[in-house]
């Protein structure tokens, strides 16, 4: 009888030799400082970790939350250091923190050895000197147990996608909704703070989960108070007091929620999607007040949430499907999806502000709509259907080519491109939201509303260049970076973003 | 105060710069560029392209000690069973055990070999794609800074299919040798060849003597050198290769164009 114990016990014994233990990596030094690049040397210089950071004086400072298999935090002591951290920052005189905070992916945790914690340092570092070091950047990394084999098993690691996917939807509950609400809500104690939330892979799967109610909830919330706060004499005590209930509910949400190859099915977009179609929503955080369209503001609508991903990223252009394509059965099998036509009643409603009649509906395969079930099969940002913009790359003088699809246009202006002058792009009615360099070939780029677009609400979908994020997991680098300053952290005309006037209309 | 009337000038240009809608980018050309062997450039986690010892070594033991290793032995010893090669070993579990056993033997003959003369040599095998190339991208920038008046070498970047397909051979039979900047001196790649003919003649107490002679150790080196410039390809041509796997699994999607706003 004893024999097939024996067996099984060195079986055991490698699982558990295989096996990342679950732990906490952070629980001493819950928030440490980011040394500032060297101005002098290369742009970036080994980072100094290990010193707490404590001193008020300290710019760049980056925060520890640790969450376990099952949604709970390890300790509450993390969430209240990276709180004192955002309120330390605002009390500095003149200082308007960014903070910055990024959920890892598979195959990485918290731990001081892992690569993306070592990205995000860097990263810290370069948003720092770009800001010209004047604003404090705090960064607060969200670990999880994404990796659950040991790298020296890469084989088996591979088998755990998902064991790792069940638990980056399990996550998400109240205690991390709340410690983003919290965290949002801290940040804007300073109205010109800003905080960005980041997901990566299944960090993204798990960010959008943790903040998609959420948001969604405070958006219907501040709507709801500022339709209420019109309705009453203006200037009144009950008027004021539901403006402050608006505020308080934009507050506690992120400023702009980024995710970056997503690994988690479309699926989880649709419903955000969904209400922001459906309560035609835009968002104009540039614009003082809501009658200050007339008098010139700026107007452009900006994104909410943004969804990118590359289109040399394997893992999530292949790797998704064919991992989604067994619970599919199950799902088919079961009858659990929507098909297009009357039977399934499948339909998709778009909206799109800047065309004359801004609602329609896809009804069929031929205008364009899909099954539920391809929404499964696939990540957001890689469904033509659901894309609000397009990334278009100079390949010559006068022809740019489009990320997504391969396909080249010609500019006949040669300026356009040599310049990279968004407005000279527009005169060729190309509806270009704005333009970039990369930082080392200094090709040009441009970002272009999609022509024909069913999706045009501020969660902004899109496909980037293998030049600016070459695969799934390469991210942290200098010409994404400079993308997403350039594209989503500076106004249409140019100038650092503020935050002016953070509500939907 | 001529000094003060400039100062005032130059604050008027640059708040006039500044309020002035969506202004050119300009173009800021640098004489160095630093792009690590196997690494993507501007990534801010390599610093130092050094293909240190400890990269070596663990490099090293994934080929040897991890389940990719055994997995390797397994995957192409099932395929010399299913064609029965050799032919003397019979397609039993046996044989199948043989030429799982005599593949494995051949990887850690290859990696030691490799392992070996790379650290001697001290070289750098891993590979770069050609537009990620420091030369080519200085060539870029060039091309981009000429603009619009030399618009002809932008344009002839855009056609240099052959430089790749050759850039992507040199790479597998040159290599670099390691330094902290990335840009050490290409040599041939002797760590590599040396790799693939231990790997081959590794497996010599394993084969039937028939398989021992130069000739056939020789054909199985050309074989494993085969993995060389697929690896090498892949750095090249993943995108591609993406976007052909891609675009199966996302067939039979319609853009919304055909059902634009009415």
């Amino acid at each position: 009888m004893k024999a097939p114990w024996l067996l099984f016990a060195p079986v055991w014994l490698l699982l558990q030799g295989c096996q990342v233990p679950l732990q906490p990596y952070r629980l001493q030094h819950p928030a440490i400082a980011i040394a500032p690049s060297s101005q002098n040397g290369p742009s970036i210089v080994p980072v100094k970790t290990g010193q707490d950071c404590v001193a008020a004086a300290t710019p760049i400072c980056l925060a520890f939350l640790e969450i376990d298999d099952m949604g709970e935090f390890w300790g509450k002591g993390e969430l209240d250091t990276a709180l004192s951290v955002i309120r330390r920052a605002n009390r500095d005189p003149g200082a308007d923190p960014v903070v910055l905070t990024f959920v890892h992916g598979w195959k990485n945790n918290a731990a001081p050895d892992n690569s993306n914690v070592a990205g995000f340092q860097v990263a810290l570092q370069d948003i720092y000197a770009r800001l010209q070091g004047k604003r404090p950047v705090i960064g607060i990394y969200i670990g999880w147990r994404g990796n659950l084999i040991r790298p020296t098993w890469p084989v088996a690691q591979q088998f755990s996608y998902y064991n790792r996917e069940a638990a980056a939807t399990r996550i998400p509950g109240a205690s991390l909704s709340s410690a983003l609400t919290q965290i949002a809500a801290r940040t804007h104690e300073n109205p010109r703070a800003l905080a960005i939330f980041i997901g990566h892979s299944f960090g993204g799967l798990l960010l959008e989960r943790a903040i998609s109610e959420a948001t969604a909830s405070e958006i219907a919330q501040a709507t709801v108070y500022r339709q209420q706060a019109a309705a009453l004499p203006a200037g009144s005590p009950e008027a004021a007091e539901k403006l402050i209930l608006a505020k308080a509910a934009s507050d506690a949400r992120a400023d702009l929620v980024i995710f970056i190859n997503p690994a988690g099915a479309a699926t989880e977009a649709k419903p955000m999607f969904d209400f922001l179609v459906n309560n035609s929503y835009r968002y104009q955080p540039y614009r003082a007040d809501a009658s200050a369209t007339e008098s010139g503001a700026i107007t452009a609508d900006r994104p909410l949430i943004v969804s990118l991903t590359s289109t040399g990223d394997l893992a999530t252009k292949v790797a998704v499907p064919i991992g989604h394509a067994l619970p599919l059965l199950g799902f088919k099998a079961a009858g659990s999806f929507r098909d297009l036509g009357p039977s399934g009643h499948y339909e998709l409603s778009c909206f799109d502000p800047h065309e004359p009649h801004p609602h329609w509906d896809l009804k069929t395969k031929k205008d364009g709509a899909v099954p539920q079930s391809s929404f499964y099969m696939n990540t957001a940002p890689h469904m033509q259907v659901l894309q609000s913009h397009l990334m278009l790359k100079a390949v010559g003088a006068t022809r740019m080519q489009v990320a997504s699809t391969g396909e080249t246009i010609t500019i006949h202006n040669p300026q356009a491109i040599a310049q990279c002058n968004r407005d000279l792009f527009n005169a060729e009615n190309l509806n270009i939201v704005s333009t970039f360099r990369l930082a080392d070939t200094q090709a040009c780029f441009a970002i272009q509303e999609r022509p024909h677009r069913c999706n045009g609400t501020p969660y902004w979908m899109m496909e980037i260049d293998p030049d600016v994020v070459p695969d799934h997991s390469t991210i942290f680098t200098q010409r994404f970076i400079q993308f997403l300053m350039d594209t989503f952290f500076t106004t249409p005309e140019g100038t650092p973003m503020q935050r002016i006037n953070p509500h939907l209309f | 105060m001529r000094v003060l009337r400039r100062l005032v000038l130059l604050a008027l240009l640059g708040a006039a710069a500044a309020c002035a809608p969506a202004q050119a980018i300009p173009i800021s050309i640098s004489e160095t560029v630093l792009v690590c062997p196997g690494a993507f450039p501007t990534d801010l986690t390599q610093t130092d392209c050094r293909y240190t010892p400890r990269q070596r070594t663990l490099d090293f033991l994934t080929g040897f000690v991890t389940d990719q290793a055994g997995l390797g032995a397994v995957v192409y010893g099932l395929g010399a069973q299913i064609i029965q090669s050799p032919p003397e070993w019979k397609r039993t579990w046996y044989g199948y055990g043989q030429r799982v056993g005599v593949r494995y033997t051949q990887a850690v003959g290859k990696g030691t070999a490799q392992y070996i003369s790379g650290f001697l040599l001290n070289d750098d095998p891993r590979f770069l794609a050609y537009r990620d190339d420091p030369g080519v991208i200085l060539r870029r920038q060039q091309a981009v800074k000429d603009l619009p008046a030399g618009s002809r070498a932008l344009d002839q970047m855009t056609h240099d299919g052959w430089r790749r397909f050759g850039h992507a051979w040199f790479d597998v039979v040159t290599v670099r040798r390691s330094t902290g900047s990335g840009d050490g001196r290409r040599i041939p790649a002797i760590s590599r060849f040396a790799g693939e003919f231990a790997g081959a003649y590794a497996g010599y107490p394993w084969y039937p003597a028939r398989e021992n002679s130069f000739a056939n150790a020789g054909q199985r080196a050309a074989g494993a050198f085969g993995t060389a410039v697929l690896s090498s390809f892949w750095t090249e041509y993943h995108v591609e290769v993406t976007n052909i796997l891609g675009a199966l699994f996302h067939r039979n999607q319609a853009t919304p164009a055909a059902g634009a706003n009415p």
